[in-house]
């Protein structure tokens, strides 16, 4: 075993060289995590959903702006729509209720200011969800524009809409409210 | 010695913990600036999120100015103060998504001409970007006329979105002049031509009678942001058949909130808060008349008078204001004539109250 004999400058060099170390081990750090950090891009939801963002406002706002009361305590389009499209009405009554929504849906879609070329792709699907006097969810197709084979990747829009002495036929009926659900897409 | 000894090795790990903390301070710091890539990873979802957001607020916000505590919105700023608007919106308020105000709409897209907002301004009050992008934000009501900000669309590569929106449009009170007129027996003086009769009628606002809030916010009148309409319909059926009447003037038009007359500023004012260079606007048969000349009415079919709103119009919540015209009849025989005159309250019990009515209207926002 050798004897290093300990003076001051022994001493003063070891304490240095420790603090090289530190500081090389620091920029390591600060190099690899410089790279790591600057070369991965953290995925944003908003990226991959800015086509459907469109397509989901444009049904949100058409569904809310067609449920605005008609008038200080008046019923909104909806209401009075949805009230026709009862099975109980008849099948006559809900078939101008799907024809009456199909006009009134498709002339908000085809809506433009004019800045832009307005491209009639817009194609859409309406559907009516209640509940059965067992419980079940019944799904009733009401009106649609243009048929969706399920290749067209489309966006689903809905509103719970108050509905008057609705039933299906043989069943009773009651005050409730349906979810009236559109599917829009591009074609 | 041994003193001494540990007394380094102390020291090599204060240094040594320093440049550790110092480093992992600066890592840590660089964390954020990881999520700049977010921005920037791609160009296109960047327009459409801006694009997104711009739509958001014009539908769904109603804006706000540095005056919005004291209850004075961005669109009753001063001409000459757009600094004062902090942010645009076009919505009637918070309540009333996708509702939006005629008031707002014109100062927005600036016709008639008022604030006369520059592009940086309006990017700055609605855009919010760190990216300077250049816009187009139209707008198209049924039946009227596409308003549009910014610059031409481009073919391609422009972020868009789309709003359905309805536009408030403020109700009127419609009344046939048979039910304002009262009989009054006139006789001229001794050797005169013709007698000079003057009276007042009035429509009266109260601000805590409007703000009922059992009607729906949609439906709401809020004199305090809404323009009023008064129309009195038919004076030459009644006045214009008058033969003994040579003349029907308004002489003119007060206004008085709470009893105290309000200072009106006339044709071209730039006073502040007003919501127009004109406090109102008055019309014989469609003809806009000038304000403060007189308003000859006798053969008039419709006279419609509008009242842009003004804040300082209700100080109170209680407040109510008194629109008084001030009339004079020359009549040229004696006998008994019908003059219009009295009050006539503008609220919703009112009979002649034709309530805000809501118009179908289209938003593009485009971003690129």
């Amino acid at each position: 075993m050798v004897k290093v004999s300990k003076s001051t400058l022994y001493d003063r060099e070891c304490g240095q060289l420790f603090a090289m170390e530190g500081l090389i081990a620091a920029a390591i750090m600060i190099t690899a995590a410089y790279l790591a950090l600057g070369t991965v891009i953290p995925p944003a939801n908003a990226d991959m959903h800015v086509s459907e963002m469109q397509l989901k406002q444009i049904g949100d706002d058409l569904l809310h702006i067609m449920d605005v009361p008609d008038g200080n305590g008046g019923t909104g389009y909806l209401e009075s729509v949805v009230y026709n499209a009862s099975p109980n009405r008849g099948p006559a009554a809900n078939a101008q209720a799907g024809a009456a929504f199909n006009a009134t849906f498709m002339n908000y879609l085809r809506k433009s200011t004019g800045a832009t070329i307005n491209a009639d792709t817009l194609r859409y699907s309406a559907a009516i969800y209640c509940v059965d006097d067992s419980g079940e969810v019944v799904r009733l197709p009401f009106a649609n524009y243009g048929d969706n084979t399920g290749r067209n990747p489309s966006v689903c829009c809905a509103r719970y809409v108050a509905a008057n002495d609705w039933g299906l036929i043989g069943q009773s009926s009651s005050d409730t409210a349906v979810r009236l659900e559109v599917l829009l897409w591009r074609e | 010695m041994m003193k001494n000894d540990s007394g380094l090795l102390s020291l090599d790990f204060i240094v040594g913990f320093t440049v550790f903390l110092a480093a992992f301070i600066v890592v840590i710091g660089m964390l954020p600036g990881v999520y700049v890539n977010i921005q920037s990873s791609s160009a296109d979802s960047g327009r459409d999120m801006t694009a997104y957001r711009t739509g958001v607020i014009l539908a769904e916000d109603a804006g706000i100015s540095s005056d919005s505590s004291d209850g004075i919105p961005w669109e009753h700023q001063p001409p000459m103060r757009p600094e004062n608007i902090v942010r645009l919106g076009l919505a009637v308020s918070k309540e009333t998504p996708n509702i939006l105000s005629p008031e707002k709409i014109e100062r927005f897209f600036n016709v008639p001409a008022y604030f006369n907002l520059t592009a940086d301004e309006y990017r700055a009050k609605l855009m919010f970007g760190e990216r300077p992008r250049n816009f187009n934000i139209s707008f198209r009501e049924d039946g009227r006329e596409t308003l549009y900000i910014g610059d031409r669309v481009p073919n391609a590569g422009y972020g868009f979105s789309k709003r359905y929106v309805k536009v408030k449009d403020a109700g009127r009170l419609v009344v046939p002049v048979g039910d304002l007129t009262r009989g009054v027996t006139v006789k001229l003086p001794e050797g005169a031509d013709e007698y000079i009769y003057r009276n007042t009628t009035s429509f009266i606002l109260s601000r805590a009678n409007l703000s009922d809030r059992s009607v729906t916010p949609a439906y709401r009148i809020d004199p305090k942001t809404e323009r009023a309409v008064i129309v009195i319909d038919g004076i030459n059926t009644v006045l214009g058949v008058q033969d003994g009447i040579s003349s029907v003037v308004i002489e003119s038009v007060g206004l008085f909130a709470d009893g105290d007359e309000v200072a009106m500023p006339q044709n071209g004012g730039n006073e502040p808060y007003n919501m127009s260079n004109k406090p109102y606007i008055c019309a014989v048969d469609g003809m806009p008349v000038e304000n403060g000349s007189e308003i000859h009415v006798k053969n008039a079919g419709v006279l419609e008078f509008v009242l842009y709103p003004n804040a300082m119009y209700f100080p109170y919540s209680y407040s109510k204001l008194e629109i008084r015209f001030n009339m004079r009849y020359t009549c040229l025989t004696d006998g008994e004539y019908r003059f219009i005159q009295g009050e006539t309250d503008y609220d919703y019990d009112s009979p002649y109250l034709i309530p805000p009515h809501l118009t179908d209207g289209v938003l593009e926002v485009c971003i690129w």
